[in-house]
């Protein structure tokens, strides 16, 4: 409890750059600081440093709408979120950080019949894995959402949902602040304000990192840069298949308990939560096209706002309060890449679109293992770059397209 | 070599055919009127060396696109452009019209610019071809499938007018 | 508690108008809002605070703050310092557990003090874990300020408007009037909108003012919306100006949230606008002539001013404001206290150069005047007054030096966080203001940092010991002020497409679906199998309108297909029909469909219903790639569409001809095309057979399809839904796409491999086509059987040694193959025709047998009848 009141710092003031370490992790948002903690945590890996081009959780991490479930549609990425969710149960005890973990069930509506066979095959695949994932029809969706209008009046009526009792949202910034002190404490370097410009590269090899604060040598390399994945792989020469792209989000004004669920809309391509301070926080599709410059849509907003009052009618006099917009890296069968790339002692966190925060401790614990041990752990094989060599995608298309 | 008379609405039997919009219509103002029915054509090709005859009016949408609206039958319509070496399409029946009157009711409607028509664009949330004629009036050609909508919409946008102050 | 007539007062004294307020009865006048027709009858606490749930009065004045919200006529958040009276409203206060006057909850600010420092969350409740949600409850019944109405089930009319202008002046102040007005002397189509009471009903000659109404942003293109009440207008306009002014900034000092310390220009309203005499003895801190003069006003309103600072030359280290039950009795001033029951304070004006950052102007620090201002404007742009830091500045906001234990200096009103607050942030390493902001929250309240950005940046830069320009601000984001998610919504329409037949449909009472963008009939009765069996053994029809409808035409039409599918169509005569499925160039399957050649240079290509345009757009794409001389015209919705399919589909269809000969067995074969009158109609005739028996698709003109539909019906065919048409379909083991293929199948394992022609030179997906050929096979899309009578989900999972090994796409019970059948992605080992494996139904697993080949009519021969 006292430890409540005394004011202590929750990482260390940023030194002077090494000349060397043995790992260096570009990307200070959730997947790089976790991998950071999980290598000197589990594999007692310490002489490592993480390099943010701005402060920690600039990215994706301090942006996203935090959707938290396991529900996908392929064996492979059901199996890697499920372990996610799994970790993250634990995550605020191990961390002794409250990540205010809210788990009050994920709904994704179905308003067609098409819909109904998605959520259907989401189920099963589900089910044979241990995931809690059902079918449920418009009763029990009204015992679990009263709020919603299941009436035959909206423009898409609701026909049924994928009902995912783990699933739910989280504090992002306190995940992305937990990891971080976490790892200082293990003594794992944070660098803010250190963008990397420069990879040297000495044939199968990233021998050193060029940054705006001078060059560091490089034992090993990680990129966790999401939006900015392409860039910083070519900065090694290589190319991804990921095109970089816009989300928008916003937050109305505060109200009073008035939805528990997540409630996610495929068709609508919408969805909405209540977080514990009281704001709804409404999301959308990607935008379809490609850039880095973070403005928003007023089009956006509109057409967020016209399908969440398609759901919930009573909020058209709830106001809007905040928008703001995040990139996303999306890869083109909507898995991730995760792993070993072409480069030796190069590896890869990317390929996150618009799903990728619920995945940051089973990240940070497989590539951790990976960076320590040299192998690939299996749940992450799937997701090799070199599938898209051996043409061996893994299509999330149907679940991960409006599903984050 | 196939005239694509099934494309043709003037083709068919006397009183075969029906507007996608006369259920929406029933009993509207009249500030609103049905012109779907009314003689289209899709041209494409050098639209350069298409004449139009006596009543009729075409829209360029480019200098490969363009429509033209005629007044006679459609289908002898497209046999005269083709003959001039443009491709025609008669697309009577893939469009649904509207004659709309008064500005304030296109603003409500569309963000076209409505001094720089025809033009292009979105109306009421589905893609539209909308041209001016005199004064305040206007003619909205939309896609026949989505007609009835639109047509509630236009409808809808009538009453929020008549509640303003 | 009015004062005499005032020369620019907004009330007509002559008429009341009568409200509710908390269950009483309350008054004011026309011209009055609910805020200052509340205050002047003596009400001072307006609210309870987001967190410490402390007394709050009014403070701005004008719809900023947090100060004022309460709940209207069940509306939760309206700031009623701005909303104007109605007769009738039903006011009442939000977020207090108690009474405003008495709130249960005040006690975390007695206690809480030390107990929620910031970041407090963050490290309690932690554990033991299943107690969170109990915690979590009780955080989110103390979180939010308002009440939804759970029960409204609203449907406001909300209206949106286009609006084009040449110059669009936001902010209606001096600067903004005049500009306005010499902009109207060059021409019409001039608009200012203003946010204020002020302008209501204004006339400034040439110019259109919308008042109350306020900008929302600057979005892309120069795009303003602007909020007007139950309209949206949409402005677009060659130049925009703004003129949007400066924001007092408070003072931050021990007891400055206290109930009667207000911003000077919040005096000035209730004085000038509602003639309200505000306190009886005020004193007055002012950074500014203006706040100087708020001062002279005070007095002519009969108040006592024992004591105006000037700020500017008097700073002032410690000021305090001393309060009793949350209310302001003294101002202590550099330790000598003097009586008052009101504190004017303000620490200066600070641009409010929102807009112009949104639309991506750069904003700058300037130490001399203690200010952020705006610079380099884009193009386009214009800013006048005092957004551009004309008359701007700010004394240093903090004045709460000599910090004694139990001061509670607000840096933010909003969020209830404390200068504390922010210092502790800092101590604990969030040493960026991006970071602080997140971990305090400071900035991100009802009013978005416009009343506390500044001090918040100043008090960070004297704590962390850097400038203010170092420092920066935070991203300004949009919309300038909070907005009704009705409004951005605006009317309620969610267009579908229905083909010209589909009113015929709802009559006959069909089940009507979403089907892709269009509506659809999913079946007409309770028993799909009927239709199925009319269609197995009668005859039946189905509208087919929403197959996406293609013309390609041209020299060049031939060599654009052959390019575009894998297929060959050279080869095709003029009347026949193929089957075609496009790939992507990743040869992933995108769509399918029949092309039919209507002459040497003339193609009819179909689709399936959602994939008529991105089908269209990717012919125009490849087509402009490569320059062939074709045209492609999408004619979906100029035909209409029906499948007339049965045994008694030739006979029917001889009596609606002219020449029955025409649809004679060899006149008219399978996969033939030809143009026929049927019933009056021209339509163009493919016969095909997607469900199985002999069929004919009839394509014709949008506005006959009623007529045929109903001469069809006559002719004794029955309407037949999606869901019959589904199992047809799978009896013929043919495939959707979409759903039998996922955005990853390829042609060979979804066993087409008799369908790419890869001794074309090239064909879009050619490569992935040989590619996938070569390398070692994955899974296959294969028929079979179920050996029990269940009918597993669609999805259902193939289980190979207890894990996933494959999944059913679609699942039916057919009772003309006398079984469930289904099609399933199985790994290519399983695939023999007979092998058995098992899937899971509810919580077991059973058997099924693969099963090559269509299920019904194995031959063909009833198609091809
Ligand atoms: C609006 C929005 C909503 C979302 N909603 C969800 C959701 O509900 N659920 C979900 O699971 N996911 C969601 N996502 C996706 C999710 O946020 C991301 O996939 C995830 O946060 C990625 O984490 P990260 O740590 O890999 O990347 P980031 O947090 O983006 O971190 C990458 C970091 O790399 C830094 N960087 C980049 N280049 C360099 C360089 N050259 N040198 C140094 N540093 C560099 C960046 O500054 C950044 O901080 C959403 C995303 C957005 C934008
Ligand atoms: S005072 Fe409103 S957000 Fe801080």
């Amino acid at each position: 409890m006292k430890d409540i009141f005394r004011v202590r710092r929750m990482w260390r003031q940023p030194g002077e750059l090494k000349r060397r370490y043995d790992v260096v992790i570009v990307g200070g948002g959730s997947h790089g600081l976790a991998t950071a903690y999980y290598l000197a945590k589990r594999h007692g890996i310490t002489d490592v440093c993480i390099l943010e081009k701005s402060y920690i959780g600039s990215g994706a991490s301090g942006r996203n709408t935090t959707i938290i479930r396991a529900n996908y549609r392929t064996p492979e990425g059901a199996a890697f979120y499920r372990e996610s969710v799994a970790l993250y149960e634990r995550l605020s005890a191990e961390l002794d950080f409250n990540l205010m973990f809210s788990q009050h069930g994920h709904l994704t509506l179905a308003h067609s019949d098409r819909g109904m066979v998605v959520s259907q095959e989401r189920a099963e695949v589900n089910k044979l894995l241990g995931i809690k994932s059902e079918v449920i029809g418009p009763a029990r969706i009204r015992e679990l959402c009263p709020q919603l209008d299941l009436s035959d009046r909206p423009a898409y009526p609701i026909m049924g949902a994928l009902y995912h009792p783990p699933g739910g949202i989280i504090r992002h910034d306190a995940v992305v602040w937990g990891f971080a002190r976490a790892a200082d404490r293990l003594g794992v370097e944070i660098h803010p304000y250190t963008e990397v410009t420069g990879l040297e590269r000495d044939g199968d090899r990233i021998t050193a990192v060029e940054t705006t604060r001078g060059r560091v040598e490089a034992g090993q390399v990680v990129s966790a840069t999401a939006g900015w994945s392409s860039l910083v792989a070519g900065l090694a020469g290589m190319r991804l298949p990921i095109t970089t792209h816009i989300l928008q989000a916003f937050v109305t004004e505060p109200v009073k308990p008035f939805l528990d669920v997540v409630i996610v809309s495929g068709q609508l391509h919408v969805y909405v939560s209540q977080t514990d301070r009281g704001e709804f926080l409404i999301g959308a599709e990607i935008e379809p096209y490609t850039t880095y410059k973070g403005t928003g849509t007023l089009s956006f907003l509109e057409y967020s706002a016209r399908h969440v009052l398609e759901l919930f009618p009573q909020l058209e006099r709830v106001k809007v309060l905040r928008t703001w917009t995040g990139l996303c890296d999306l890869s083109p069968d909507y898995s991730p890449i995760l792993g070993k790339t072409e480069i030796d002692n190069f590896h890869l966190s990317a390929g996150w679109g618009t799903y990728g925060f619920k995945a940051a401790p089973i990240v940070g614990v497989t590539l951790a293992e990976l960076v320590a041990t040299g192998k690939t752990p299996e749940l992450i094989a799937p997701f090799a770059l070199e599938r898209f060599h051996t043409d061996t995608l893994v299509s999330e298309l149907a679940a991960a397209a409006v599903s984050h | 070599m196939t005239e694509l008379r099934f494309l043709s609405p003037s083709q068919c039997a006397e009183g075969s055919t029906a507007s996608p919009l006369r259920r929406a219509l029933d009993g509207a103002p009249e500030q609103v009127r049905d012109l779907s029915l009314q003689g289209v054509l899709e041209l494409r090709g050098d639209i350069a060396r298409v004449e139009a005859g006596e009543g009729e009016e075409l829209v360029r949408l480019s200098p490969r696109r363009g429509f033209l609206f005629t007044p006679g039958d459609p289908f002898e319509a497209v046999a005269r452009v083709r003959a001039a070496g443009v491709l025609a399409y008669d697309s009577t029946g893939a469009l649904a019209g509207l004659a709309l009157e008064g500005e304030q009711l296109m603003r409500r409607l569309t963000d076209l610019e409505l001094t720089k028509l025809p033009a292009a664009g979105p109306f009421a949330r589905v893609s539209a071809l909308v041209l001016r004629d005199e004064g305040e009036r206007f003619r909205v050609y939309v896609p026949q499938e989505l007609g009835h909508d639109v047509a509630l919409a236009v409808l809808d946008a009538l009453a929020g007018l008549e509640l303003a102050p | 508690m009015r004062l005499g007539p005032q020369p620019r007062e907004l009330i007509d004294r002559s008429q009341r108008v009568l409200f509710t307020f908390d269950g009483r009865a309350a008054g004011g006048y026309t011209g009055d809002t609910i805020g200052s027709a509340l205050y002047a009858s003596g009400q001072r606490v307006f609210s309870r605070s987001f967190k410490y749930h402390r007394p709050r009065g009014l403070l701005c004045c004008s719809g900023h703050c947090p100060n004022c919200l309460m709940t209207v006529d069940s509306v939760p958040n309206v700031r009623v310092c701005v909303e104007p009276i109605r007769a009738g409203a039903v006011v009442e206060p939000q977020n207090v557990w108690g009474s405003l006057d008495r709130d249960a909850l005040a006690v975390t600010d007695k206690i809480g003090g030390p107990f929620t420092p910031v970041g407090f969350y963050y490290r309690t409740m932690i554990r033991p874990r299943f107690m969170w949600p109990l915690y979590e409850k009780v955080l989110r019944n103390l979180a939010g300020l308002g009440k939804v109405d759970e029960r409204h089930h609203g449907h406001s009319r909300y209206d949106v408007e286009h609006r084009r202008a040449r110059v669009l002046v936001v902010g209606g102040g001096q600067s903004g009037r005049a500009a306005a007005l010499a902009a109207a002397t060059r021409g019409p189509g001039v608009v200012l909108v203003d946010e204020g009471m002020r302008l209501r009903g204004a006339e400034l000659e040439g110019v259109e003012v919308l008042a109350p109404a306020r900008a929302l942003g600057i979005w892309e293109g120069g795009l303003v919306p602007v909020d007007a009440g139950g309209v949206l207008y949409r402005f677009r306009a060659e130049r925009i100006v703004v003129a949007t002014g400066a924001l007092e900034q408070p003072l931050v000092f021990p007891g400055n949230d206290l109930v009667g310390v207000m911003l000077p220009d919040g005096v000035r309203r209730l004085i000038r606008d509602f003639a309200i005499r505000p306190a009886s003895r005020a004193v007055v801190l002012a950074s500014d002539d203006d706040a100087l003069e708020v001062a002279d006003e005070l007095r002519e309103a009969g108040v006592a001013v024992p004591r105006v600072v000037d700020l500017r030359t008097a700073p002032l280290g410690r000021i305090e404001a001393k309060g009793r039950r949350g209310r302001v009795s003294a101002a202590v001033l550099d330790g000598r206290a003097v009586e008052c029951d009101l504190v004017v304070a303000s620490a200066g004006r600070q641009p409010s150069y929102s807009l112009l950052a949104q639309a991506g102007a750069r904003v700058e620090y300037e130490p001399s005047r203690g200010i952020f201002v705006p610079a380099e404007l884009p193009a386009g742009f214009e800013a006048l007054g005092a957004v551009t830091g004309e008359g701007c500045a700010t004394v240093h906001p903090l004045r709460s030096s000599g910090a004694r234990n139990g001061d509670k200096s607000f840096v933010c009103v909003c969020e209830d966080v404390t200068t504390k607050d922010v210092d502790r942030a800092i101590a604990e390493g969030f040493d960026s203001i991006e970071l602080s902001k997140r971990y305090t929250t400071v900035t991100m309240g009802p009013c978005q940092g416009k009343l506390c950005q500044l001090a918040s940046i100043r008090l960070y830069a004297r704590t962390t010991g850097v400038s203010e320009a170092t420092v920066g601000t935070t991203t300004a984001r949009p919309p300038w002020a909070p907005v009704e998610l009705g409004l951005l919504a605006g009317p309620h329409h969610e267009p579908a497409r229905r083909s010209s037949i589909h009113f015929r449909h709802e009559e006959a009472g069909a089940t009507i679906q979403w089907a892709g963008p269009w509506k659809r009939p999913y079946a007409y009765g309770e028993h799909p199998e009927d239709e199925v069996r009319a269609v197995h053994e009668s005859l039946g029809v189905i509208d087919v309108s929403t197959l996406g409808k293609i013309l390609v035409e041209g020299p060049q039409a031939v060599e654009l297909l052959e390019r575009l599918y894998p297929n060959r169509f050279g080869d095709m005569k003029p009347g026949r029909i193929r089957y075609g499925v496009i790939t992507s160039d990743g040869g992933r399957i995108m769509d399918d469909g029949t092309i039919a050649r209507l002459a040497d240079d003339l193609f009819y290509v179909t689709t399936t219903s959602t994939g008529a345009d991105a089908v269209t757009a990717w012919f125009e794409w490849w087509n402009a790639v490569w320059g062939y001389d074709a045209e492609i015209v999408n004619v979906t919705g100029a035909l209409a569409a029906v499948n007339l399919a049965g045994p008694r589909a030739r006979e029917a269809l001889s009596r609606l001809v002219d020449d029955p000969d025409d649809v004679a067995g060899d006149a008219f074969r399978y996969l033939d095309a030809k143009e026929l009158d049927v019933a009056g109609v021209p339509c163009l005739a493919l016969r095909i057979g997607f469900v199985g028996e002999l069929g004919y698709e009839l394509h014709f003109a949008s506005p006959a399809g009623e007529h045929l539909w109903d001469r069809l019906v006559a002719e004794g065919a029955w309407p037949f839904g999606l869901e019959p048409q589904r199992v047809l379909r799978l009896e013929k083991a043919h495939i959707i796409v979409g759903q039998d293929t996922d955005s990853e199948s390829n042609l060979l394992s979804a066993g087409m491999s008799w369908l790419p022609k890869l001794e074309k030179d090239d064909f879009v997906g050619k490569l992935a086509v040989e590619h996938v050929a070569r390398r070692e096979e994955v899974e296959r899309l294969v028929g079979f059987t179920m050996e029990e009578d269940v009918v597993p989900a669609e999805g259902a999972q193939v289980v190979i040694e207890g894990r996933p090994g494959g999944r059913v796409t679609s699942a039916r019970r057919s009772e003309a193959v006398g079984a469930v059948i289904g099609l399933a992605w199985l790994p290519p080992e399983r695939c023999e025709d007979g092998t058995r494996f098992e899937i899971r139904v509810d919580r077991r697993t059973v058997g099924a047998r693969v099963r090559h080949g269509a299920f019904y009519d194995a031959s063909g021969a009833r198609m091809r009848a």
